[in-house]
């Protein structure tokens, strides 16, 4: 009854939904001001300064305590909360005002429920809420009155419960998966730094958190280990029974000491690829130091690109010998045997000759009558069945009927010869047809084999000159305090730290290598064994069997799942990136190790593309991330965008919006863009893209005969629709 | 003889002379599954001997009357069903060079056998000379010597 | 409306029609209704995790579970 229940109550698709955002006396909100959203596209129109960076704020503040602020460089970058203080201008700077300023943000959203059990994923509504009070005194100085408070409730039952601060991380990680987070909320002017796809982890967390693949590897570590398992049972059953003779039982001994063995190496190369991972992320991380220097992201962009040709080049050369291997041991190796060959001529003329002469040879036998069988039961017999009367031997009818049996073996003898010669002629005719054309295939397949070693060996070449050039420039640079070659000797350990483990890895391949072929004749022994009876089949035995299956089975899934979602990732980019750019896009998303736009015909990597192109990359691989989790983990993010379209044209900008708003449940963007549609303009936007909210920001002056200060301005809110 | 020629020629096991085995040790991987490790060229057993009976039938070298002491480790199907041209080849060249034009005596499987083991000896004998030539002893140890072995045939011939 | 775990159900029912598994299943005369409660016990309590005291406990259940299941059939 309960799995019943359960089966019932797993209907639910969590579709996650931010309804209401208020702002209290915060940054340039004076008082409090309501923004409501709902399901579909929403539009904050504002011109620079208007607040939609200050909107955007306002969730991240709530949310993740942090600010989007301009640094002492006038540069804006992330600032953990704590240090800014959120009060209005109007408020902090005014003179006249003295006595405590409350700041607070509370935004409802509907998300999953907090408890953790599968069983109640429900639909709950949530309401933070932040508060933060200062005092201002005589003096103008501002002091913290209340810490800043984040307040989580929830709606159970009719109910208003209140979170626990203990479990605010782990809902707030829950709801917002740290990995996932990166794609929801979308700065525009800071697209690098908050999916960074040439950072090889982003990639992979964003596919954990979004597919099986770790839920299927899970499985099958637990089956394997089962297996192992299982087998020992049985062999430890059998033994009890004196079922098994020794040397049956060293096989299945030595069978679970490999597969142990296999597995163990198995374990350690799994270490060994997150320790790799891991330098991976560092060694990006160093590399990112020389960004700043235009010269060297020349230099990386030349030789990723250098690097990139080269492994596609070794692919190909690979699968060139494989080529070449296969075709020598399936004919290739007969090159130059025509002549032989031919010799068997001879023989054959032989044969049919032979053949000829049988044909030709009078008295052949009529097969329709008494047949071989028939003829040695009457010489068995003694005995003439057709006419009837007893044969003794050594008489004329007993070697007349003789001779009949040895016309049938010669009979059946030529059609034998026959048989063969047919078989040999056509074989005979098929090779020499055949082999003149193998020199010509041979010299084709190693011309192409050639040219991709020489394009390999050109290839290193110039990354081996590109590494060089630039390692002769960098003893003048620095950077960020640590000189260049500080951070290129930092790269070096790092590199040569991977290279070794790569090294120990390829060492434990392997050993597993060599266990495994140890491991084949000794299961092709245990499959001859036949342990037990079919009737009294060990229990053991038959879970054996089922275990064995699911082994199979989650094991072809678990691959299956990691390409499914790559390839999933890479429709689902290319198809939103045709969208975002009205059906004209230069080339075709493709994700392997990183994410690249390549050329539709040649296949070759792009690099002249446009800010709108690589705006459109980087908003459709995001984006798909999203929409692939709904289709995936059945659980639908909204998305808030600030200044997606900052670097597009206005044609450019319509189109997005036209298109993006169709990608997602909800969509919320806070763009400049917008401010320059005129009235009409923007009302058939509104129209054509069905636009549900759309809200106009303004700056202006609190009191119009005020002075023009930062004092005496807010945002004013405008609600078009 | 009532049985077809190739159905005799499957079921019987492939002897193998002291040579060849030498060659196929140096040449072919242990097992049947294909792993990673690009160490050998060959990776099954008749494929080696094949090559080694071809190259003894172009180059005349046969050793007739040798011992052949290895006999269990495949049956000649193992060839028909790896690679039919290579089979129907060795069969053709193998009855090519029966010295005897009476039909019972070259579409004997047994005798067909033994003409390809013969000439597989020989051919693996010619191999391991040529590695003991100063300068050679690294041929056939790496994948293109093959191919170019191939290429040199045609010159050879002509 | 698809739940993650139906997805998963999905999926390992397909791969049971590959022909390999179908030959595989009537080979050893197994009972598709018992693998599917077996996939069951595989589901529950799967969170992804790589922890290896989680996979042993995993492990546990599932065998016992099979075991258990089949010795109730045989009485």
């Amino acid at each position: 009854m309960n799995r019943l229940l359960l089966i019932l109550s797993e209907n639910k698709t969590i579709n996650m939904l931010i309804s209401k955002v208020t702002v209290n006396n915060f940054f340039c909100f004076l008082g409090e001001n309501k923004f409501v959203f709902e399901k579909g596209l929403n539009i904050v129109s504002a011109p620079n300064s208007g607040g939609k960076s200050q909107l955007f704020n306002a969730f991240y503040w709530t949310f993740f305590d942090q600010i989007y602020i301009d640094n002492v460089n006038g540069k804006k970058e992330w600032k953990p909360s704590v240090d800014i203080i959120p009060i209005p201008d109007a408020l902090s700077k005014d003179e006249n005002y003295i006595g405590k300023v409350k700041t607070s943000v509370e935004i409802i959203i509907e998300a999953e429920s907090p408890d953790s059990n599968d069983i109640n994923e429900e639909i709950v509504e949530y309401t933070f809420t932040k508060t933060v009070v200062y005092e201002k005194n005589k003096k103008n100085e501002l002091s913290v009155f209340n810490k800043p408070e984040l307040i989580i409730s929830f709606i159970d039952s009719g109910e208003t419960k209140i979170l626990s601060p203990a479990l605010h991380a782990d809902t707030l990680e829950r709801i917002f998966p740290f990995s996932v987070r990166k794609f929801m909320w979308y700065q525009g002017e800071t697209m690098d730094n908050l999916y960074d796809f040439n950072h090889p982890n982003t990639l992979k967390n964003a596919i954990k958190e979004i597919s099986y693949y770790p839920i299927y590897d899970n499985m099958e570590k637990i089956v394997k280990s089962s297996n192992l398992s299982i087998a020992k049972k049985i062999q430890k059953e059998l033994t009890s029974r004196k079922q098994l003779t020794t040397e049956q039982s060293k096989t299945l001994t030595d069978i679970n000491t490999l597969n142990e063995n296999i597995g163990k190496n198995e374990g350690k190369i799994k270490e060994l690829d997150i320790s790799i991972e891991d330098l991976d992320e560092q060694i990006a991380n160093e590399e990112a130091k020389f960004r700043s220097y235009d010269k060297y992201k020349d230099i990386k962009n030349a030789l990723e690109n250098k690097e990139f040709s080269l492994e596609s080049t070794n692919n190909l050369l690979q699968q060139q010998d494989a080529f070449l291997k296969e075709k020598l041991v399936e004919k290739w190796m007969l090159n130059g045997c025509d002549d032989i060959i031919k010799n068997s001529e001879h023989k054959l003329n032989i044969i049919q000759t032979e053949i000829q002469k049988y044909a030709n040879s009078p008295n052949p036998v009529p097969m329709s009558l008494p047949g071989p069988e028939y003829v040695q039961r009457m010489l068995d017999d003694h005995r003439c069945y057709i006419c009837e009367r007893d044969v003794e031997e050594d008489t004329e009818p007993y070697e007349a009927l003789k001779r009949r049996l040895d016309d049938f073996q010669k009979d059946a003898s030529y059609k034998s010869l026959q048989d063969n010669f047919t078989e040999l002629n056509k074989a005979k005719h098929n090779l020499l047809l055949v082999l003149p054309e193998i020199n010509t295939e041979i010299k084709k397949a190693f011309t192409t084999r050639d040219e991709y070693i020489k394009k390999r060996n050109s290839l290193s070449k110039e990354i081996r000159k590109i590494e060089q050039d630039a390692d002769n420039d960098n003893k003048n640079i620095k950077a960020r305090g640590s000189s260049a070659d500080q951070i290129l000797s930092k790269l070096n350990t790092l590199k040569s730290t991977r290279n070794s483990k790569k090294a120990n890895v390829t060492y434990y391949e392997n050993l597993i290598s060599q266990d495994k072929d140890k491991l084949a004749p000794l299961e092709l022994k245990k499959s001859k064994y036949k342990i037990g009876s079919e009737d009294a089949k060990l229990v053991e035995s038959i879970a054996g069997d089922y275990i064995s299956l699911f082994v199979k089975t989650i094991s072809i899934l678990n691959k299956e799942a990691y390409l499914k979602f790559i390839k999933n990732l890479q429709e689902e980019s290319n198809r939103l990136y045709s969208l975002y750019l009205g059906g004209n896009p230069q080339g075709k998303i493709v994700i392997d190790q990183g994410i690249r736009i390549l050329d539709f015909e040649n296949g070759e990597l792009l690099t002249n593309l446009n800010t709108a192109e690589l705006v459109a990359q980087k908003l459709a691989v995001a984006n798909s991330f999203l929409s692939l989790s709904e289709k995936v983990k059945n659980k639908i993010y909204p998305i808030v965008a600030d200044a997606p379209t900052s670097d597009f044209d206005p044609n450019n900008t319509i189109n997005l919006t036209m298109n993006i708003g169709k990608s997602f449940q909800q969509m919320i963007i806070l763009s400049k863009d917008y401010i320059l549609l005129n009235n009409k303009d923007r009302d058939k936007l509104i129209k054509d893209a069905d636009v549900v909210k759309y809200y106009e920001l303004t700056n202006e002056k609190i009191n119009p005969t005020g002075s023009d200060s930062r004092v005496n301005k807010k945002t004013f809110i405008n609600v078009i629709k | 003889m009532t049985e077809r020629l190739i159905y005799e020629m499957n079921k019987r096991y492939v002897h193998q002379g002291v040579n060849t085995i030498k060659v196929r040790d140096l040449f072919s991987r242990k097992q049947e599954n294909i792993t990673l490790r690009d160490d050998k060229f060959f990776s099954k057993y008749w494929q080696v001997y094949a090559w080694c009976a071809i190259i003894g039938f172009l180059n005349n070298k046969r050793e007739v009357g040798v011992d052949l002491p290895n006999q269990t480790s495949f049956e000649f199907e193992r060839i028909t069903n790896g690679s039919l041209t290579i089979a129907n080849g060795l069969i053709l060249m193998g009855i090519a060079k029966i010295d005897s034009d009476n039909i019972d005596d070259f579409l004997d499987a047994k005798k067909i056998h033994t003409v390809i083991s013969e000439y597989a000896e020989g051919g693996a004998k010619h191999v391991l000379e040529i590695r003991s030539t100063p300068g050679m002893g690294e041929k056939f140890n790496f994948t293109d010597d093959y191919f170019y072995e191939l290429l040199e045939r045609e010159e050879i011939k002509n | 409306m698809k739940t993650q775990n139906d997805s998963l159900r999905e999926e390992f029912k397909n791969v049971l029609k590959l022909k390999e598994f179908q030959d595989e299943i009537n080979l050893y005369k197994l009972n598709p209704s018992l693998i599917k409660n077996f996939f069951e016990i595989l589901l529950e309590r799967n969170n992804g995790s790589d922890d290896s005291s989680i996979i042993e406990s995993g492990r546990l259940r599932f065998e016992s579970f099979i075991i258990n299941t089949l010795r109730e059939q045989n009485h």
